[in-house]
């Protein structure tokens, strides 16, 4: 990459895994003030779905609606104005199942489970939710997704001067899936990212080469490095730790090198 | 925005290898469509297949993405001499400096079915078919990147229908932001059995070949197809990229806004962008879908957006509906049109429907055009229009 850089604030955050139910929660477990416990739980039942779509919308659906709402709520963004980017290494494996499943077995599809397939399908059931007509890209960029949705968010709330939402998932894949995946974990993120500094601004981002600036270690515990490497939208724990800490620091995010510099 | 260089393009769907080849068969009013002849899919529609992708597996040193997806790929990247235009430009700006962000909605998910249909007692998938490079969204970006040995910035964009639309946005930021020198920009996307049932399962397809606009359309005829461009920021004259739009409908995941709102929204983007208006678009390459829905909402937006009518037609006729590849396969006809001063008819459209008899054409004409439009609309109410000019 060029040593351009693009540089956005970060105005608000959401967060979802079995054990860091939201940011408030996160942001403890990642200072250390709260032990880490990823046990099994309930997937996220978002109050912006209507009870149809929740019935309708696939896992990843849910956990991208989860922290996207987060964040628009804590930046205190009107979620139906604003651009979105979703990114996802694999997009929903549970729905990929199903259809190869079915046609294995000459079964009929779904057609709600179709069009559920689309990799867009989470950013389709937000914009749908919110009444959000603006922009929604929904990209891919395997293991690094998360630096990947946050370069084009970056690049489109630089290039528009408006703030936009980033939501970056991944859903644990089920067997047989499970053997040409590696995503083992479930984990949501979600920013609102600004071109200004805004009131509620908690850090500023600056996105780099990663071969020009040195780095800082950000050393996760054991549990949160293991949550880390099973799933590519946990790759943005370093940056979380670093908000959580309000620290300012310049970590790795592959093929990203971000230089954190806190608000607060 | 500032004028972006399209440097080189090419395509390949079931109409033709090539730029040339699909000229002729544009020209011609050769369809590429065919009644459906694929294994495992006794479905009673019409298809736009490549022909040969099936015995012609990737080089051995790429085995490990070989799948129908990606040998399409390959092929579009094997004509008009595009790869060596990749090539020339790697070793112009250096490997960390081309981008590459391709679109694709099904990928690589027709190997998924067949290693389901192969799995064991023990619901395992077979030894051949563990590739964990070939089970991903991201294996069409991840492969072209390899092969060309790029480093710069890699990612695909997978937003149904539109997908391969949208990757000019994304091209144009990066240019825009000095991420990259130049980006290679496209799609591929392959005929399988999730689609075909999938389509079928939403009442979407038809039997015969598809018939845009037609008073009696039935649905749309599903084909696959595989497009790239080389993009540079600036122009030294020739075909550039003048504006885009890129919108939401916020109404339904698989049918479109019943006004057209996003549509409509996404063409006005798009002028705005570009500076212009709608007087000075010669003509519109149209999503054109076929099926009753896109048909008479895009035709809605036309009508409310261009008060003057302006020629428009759908070229699925041709192709079939490529989806994730629509975007370039359709963004190459609007540049066939715009090279060679070609509107072509809407074919297998006889009748027209009323309401859209001053803009969709129905018969080929000989224009001088300097300023086009494309549409691709997607499921999720993802929509983008691009717009294409020729500067001296």
């Amino acid at each position: 990459m060029g040593a351009a850089a693009v540089r956005v604030y970060i105005d608000g955050i959401g967060v979802w895994s079995p054990g860091l139910e939201d940011w408030a929660r996160t942001s403890a477990v990642l200072r250390g003030e709260a032990p880490f416990k990823p046990e099994s739980v309930p997937l996220p039942s978002p109050a912006v779905l209507s009870a149809a779509e929740r019935r309708r919308s696939p896992a990843t659906a849910r956990i991208a609606v989860q922290v996207a709402s987060e964040a628009c709520g804590s930046a205190g963004s009107d979620a139906a104005q604003l651009a979105c980017v979703f990114a996802s290494s694999h997009g929903d494996t549970e729905i990929s199942d199903y259809l190869c499943r079915e046609l294995a077995a000459n079964a009929p599809l779904s057609p709600t489970k179709f069009h559920n397939s689309v990799h867009n399908a989470a950013s389709g059931y937000w914009t749908i939710a919110v009444g959000c007509m603006q922009s929604a890209t929904a990209l891919s960029g395997g293991d690094e997704s998360f630096a990947y949705g946050l370069l084009e968010a970056g690049l489109q709330a630089v290039c528009s001067n408006r703030p936009i939402l980033l939501v970056a998932y991944d859903h644990a894949a089920p067997a047989p899936l499970s053997s040409v995946c590696s995503i083992s974990r479930s984990f949501g993120v979600a920013f609102v990212l600004s071109p200004i500094a805004t009131p509620r601004s908690l850090a500023l981002v600056e996105l780099r080469d990663p071969d020009q600036w040195a780095r800082d270690a950000v050393v996760l515990d054991p549990e949160l490095l293991s949550l880390q490497r099973g799933n590519p939208a946990a790759r943005s724990l370093p940056l979380l730790s670093c908000l959580a800490a309000a620290s300012t620091a310049t970590v790795s995010v592959s093929p990203l090198c971000l230089e954190i510099t806190s608000c607060r | 925005m500032q004028p972006v260089t399209v440097r080189h393009y090419t395509a390949v769907c079931a109409a033709g290898h090539g730029r040339s080849a699909l000229w002729d068969s544009l020209a011609a009013g050769r369809s590429g469509l065919a009644p459906n002849d694929l294994p495992d899919a006794p479905l009673r529609t019409h298809v736009g297949r490549v022909r040969g992708l099936e015995d012609s597996p990737l080089p051995a040193e790429f085995a490990e993405w070989d799948c129908r997806n990606n040998r399409l790929a390959l092929v579009g990247l094997q004509q008009d001499g595009m790869e060596d235009a990749v090539v020339a430009l790697r070793e112009r700006f250096g490997p960390r400096r081309i981008a590459v962000v391709l679109g694709t909605s099904t990928g690589s998910i027709g190997s998924t079915e067949d290693a389901y249909r192969l799995r064991d007692n023990d619901n395992e998938l077979p030894a051949a078919y563990r590739h964990p490079r070939v089970h991903s969204p991201y294996s069409l970006v991840d492969f072209v990147r390899s092969y060309f040995g790029l480093e710069g910035p890699a990612f695909g964009v997978s937003t149904a229908c539109s997908s391969s639309a949208r990757v000019f946005g994304c091209a144009e930021r990066l240019l825009r932001h000095g991420l990259a020198d130049a980006v290679l920009v496209g799609g591929t996307d392959t005929l399988c059995q999730s689609v075909l049932h999938g389509f079928n399962s939403l009442e979407l397809m038809s039997t015969e070949a598809c018939r845009p606009f037609d008073v009696a359309r039935q649905g749309l005829s599903l084909g696959e197809g595989s497009g790239f461009a080389l993009l540079e920021r600036g122009t030294g004259g020739g075909i550039v990229l003048l504006g885009y739009g890129e919108t939401s409908d916020a109404h339904h995941m698989s049918s479109p806004h019943p006004e057209g709102f996003g549509a409509r929204r996404a063409m006005e983007q798009a002028l705005a962008s570009a500076n212009i208006d709608t007087t000075a678009i010669d003509y519109v390459n149209l999503h054109g879908t076929a099926t009753r829905l896109n048909d008479q909402i895009e035709g809605e937006a036309m009508r409310t957006l261009f008060t003057a009518p302006v020629a428009c037609s759908s070229v699925k006729g041709w192709t079939g509906h490529t989806l994730g590849a629509a975007g370039i396969v359709e963004a190459v006809y609007s540049l066939l049109s715009l090279t060679h001063g070609f509107i072509p008819q809407t074919l297998n459209c006889t009748e027209v429907e009323p309401r859209f008899k001053d803009y969709v054409r129905t018969s080929p004409s000989r224009e001088s055009l300097r300023t086009v439009m494309s549409n691709s609309f997607g499921f999720g109410g993802n929509n983008c229009s691009l717009i294409f000019g020729m500067v001296p």
